[in-house]
């Protein structure tokens, strides 16, 4: 199990986690609701982003909905996750874009899951 | 560092900027015209000194886009196309506005990293176009930044499918006539192609047209094609001048790195620069 974790985030930090001028959603997001770890991988094809969320043989899924708000750099998640028993789950976040210029930009948002909710913070990963 | 290396690399940096600045400025009328452009034996035209000679080319103009929200707003006037003109999609245009906010103290430039398309061919201490037909390639060799070099493959190849992205990207070349053409695709989004801000994705695709129009003058154009930031492909391009007489130096952007302050302005700074 042990070799099996290291594998998987091998697996994700080996993910392309350069992009890091072009489109602000792109690249790989991390962060931790409600005790939960959420990743995050985006990408931008020029009209919508897509990508997979919590990369894993259990977890993993494509990610829903994603939009961007350019006037405000206001974000919206709505997707589906699965939990460490591969029991699906409906998983909202809403929240602004900071400090765009950077690498290790951030989203500061509100979640909303199974009857909860919470504030996240994704951190987007990637060198300087 | 050495305060003897200190002070080399001092002296460089202000030789550079002062030639920088030297050819920002408009070139003064010429009292005769330029000689034609010298030509290889073989009829090509040569992007080098002639014969005997040394000497590298330097932009004469910098900006892609005239942008009045412009950090550098008065010296984009020159550019060839208004930002009003370029198909910007929304958050492009609204990223670029936000650079530009920063002073632009955000660009990767700053941070020595490599920068490819436009922005390598306005490097402020000036490129050679080195071109070896006997290998088929072209090489493109820069002295700022992170004192890099492109290499352009003459050889008919076709760009590799499932390219890795890269700073520099995938180049291929063809003559035109007397231009030549530089295809590229293959890039990264870890650095900027141009001054302006003006982001991109790793769709983007360059078309580059070098034309040596008389000895002392170099018409860049180039077409950039890039549906991840753009709703449409665009067109500009930069004057490069010719300078005469003298050759590229060691620069290493790594040491006692000043662009932050030489390029941005002393106070102003970004939380990226590190």
């Amino acid at each position: 199990m042990k070799a099996l974790f290291t594998l998987l985030a091998f697996a994700v930090c080996t993910l392309p986690l350069q992009a890091q001028e072009g489109h602000p959603l792109s690249g790989t997001w991390q962060g931790e609701w409600d005790g939960h770890f959420l990743t995050l991988i985006l990408s931008w094809d020029g009209k919508t982003i897509s990508g997979i969320a919590n990369p894993g043989p259990v977890t993993q899924t494509a990610v829903g909905s994603v939009q961007l708000d350019s006037s405000d750099w206001t974000v919206t998640v709505d997707t589906e996750l699965k939990d460490d028993n591969g029991q699906p789950f409906r998983f909202r976040a809403s929240g602004v874009l900071d400090n765009i210029g950077s690498p290790l930009r951030v989203l500061n948002a509100d979640w909303q899951a199974g009857g909860k909710q919470g504030r996240l913070t994704l951190v987007r990963q990637g060198g300087a | 560092m050495p305060r003897l290396l200190s002070r080399a690399v001092t002296s460089a940096l202000a030789f550079g900027l002062a030639l920088a600045t030297a050819h920002a400025q408009p070139p003064a009328a010429p009292s005769e015209p330029a000689p034609p452009a010298p030509r290889h034996a073989d009829g090509r035209i040569n992007f080098g000194p002639p014969e005997g000679e040394v000497g590298f080319w330097v932009r004469r103009t910098a900006n892609l886009v005239v942008n009045p929200d412009s950090y550098e707003a008065e010296r984009a006037q020159r550019a060839p196309v208004h930002i009003k003109d370029i198909p910007l999609q929304d958050w492009a245009l609204k990223l670029t506005n936000f650079r530009h906010d920063l002073f632009l103290a955000s660009e990767p430039y700053t941070r020595c990293k490599p920068a490819g398309g436009p922005r390598q061919i306005m490097s402020p201490y000036g490129f050679e176009i080195i071109d070896l037909p006997e290998l088929q390639r072209l090489y493109i060799v820069t002295t700022s930044n992170a004192m890099t070099y492109r290499i352009v493959y003459m050889d008919g190849r076709e760009h590799p499918q499932n390219l890795t992205p890269s700073y520099f990207g995938h180049s291929v070349g063809h003559w035109e006539g007397d231009t030549l053409v530089i295809d590229s695709v293959g890039y990264n989004e870890v650095s900027w192609q141009n001054r302006d801000g003006l982001p991109t994705t790793e769709q983007l695709h360059l078309v580059e047209r070098f034309t040596r129009r008389d000895r002392d003058t170099l018409d860049y154009r180039v077409l950039i094609d890039d549906p991840g930031a753009y709703t449409a492909p665009w067109e500009s391009g930069y004057t490069v001048g010719w300078t005469p007489g003298e050759e590229l130096f060691e620069y290493v952007c790594q040491e006692n790195n000043l662009s932050p302050d030489a390029m941005i302005g002393e106070g102003r700074y970004s939380t990226v620069v590190p």
